[in-house]
């Protein structure tokens, strides 16, 4: 079990992605082909982050015709200080397997 | 499955979702637009559907044990009582449990209200049909008699409304 509850390989994984470019809104398809994790693993995440203050979340504000908006993500100022932390943290958990993600690699 | 028909289901499955997650279910819908057609999209929208189960099955599951140990806590408390104010602690912990769990979760407070208002009339039949002499005999008595305890319904609606709204009211001042 991990220490933290945001210290699991896939929610560094996550972390790691969206402080990349913390001031850029990042979309979940983009996320999920950037850190290999399938819709079904990443979402929570972004919610459990979400909901800790760790992400901010809104709707994109005008989409292209014929394509739903998109919901986009971005790291709080905690967050990206969390990232920070988490990044100078030795991994004691095994890294996130960078294998392709199952919807698109 | 097919993606359109994956698309249908996960769709109607973000019902199911706690509302503070509806919104990431809809995400996750939306975003299925962006995912290359084909096994890609479907097994992005299988993801999608593991997300609701997941999301969903942890509240059931926590909602039920709550409402199972309310129950339980109800029909002993009920049962063992001997004191002329039993009643009086029986309807106590009727209001409290259903008030509770109204507050828990206010779309299902009906269903709080329904099971822990039936709960001493059910288990009181139940023992008026099968079970040893009762401690404290009901008048009317029998499994009749036991019946009428069926209007604990309304006072555990009642209950279980008021945490709701208190629920509602709480989430409004946020």
């Amino acid at each position: 079990m991990p220490a933290r509850p945001d210290s699991s390989p896939q929610t560094r994984a996550v972390l790691g992605a969206l402080h990349e470019h913390p001031a850029h809104w990042r979309y979940g398809y983009d996320i999920s082909r950037e850190t290999g994790l399938a819709s079904g693993t990443l979402y929570p995440i972004l919610g459990r982050l979400a909901d800790r203050g760790l992400l901010e979340t809104r709707w994109e504000d005008d989409p292209p015709e014929g394509r739903p908006r998109r919901h986009l993500y971005r790291l709080t100022a905690a967050g990206a200080e969390r990232a920070v932390a988490l990044r100078q943290e030795p991994a004691s958990a095994r890294a996130v397997p960078r294998r392709p993600a199952i919807e698109g690699a | 499955m097919t993606a359109v028909r994956g698309e249908r289901l996960l769709a109607a499955a973000i019902r199911l979702l706690p509302a503070h997650r509806r919104e990431l279910g809809a995400a996750l819908l939306a975003e299925a637009s962006a995912v290359p057609p084909g096994g890609r999209r479907v097994a992005w929208l299988t993801g999608g559907l593991w997300f609701v189960v997941r999301e969903s099955a942890v509240r059931m599951v926590g909602y039920g044990l709550g409402l199972a140990v309310a129950v339980a806590a109800l029909v002993t408390v009920d049962r063992i009582g001997t004191s002329d104010d039993s009643g009086q602690v029986s309807l106590l912990v009727l209001l409290v449990g259903a008030a509770v769990l109204g507050f828990a979760a206010p779309r299902w407070a009906w269903l709080a209200g329904l099971v822990l208002g039936s709960a001493i009339a059910v288990s009181g039949m139940a023992y008026a049909a099968w079970g040893p002499p009762p401690t404290h005999p009901t008048n009317p008595s029998g499994v009749g008699g036991a019946a009428t305890l069926f209007v604990l319904i309304v006072p555990a609606l009642v209950s279980a409304y008021l945490g709701a709204g208190a629920a509602w009211l709480l989430r409004r001042a946020r």
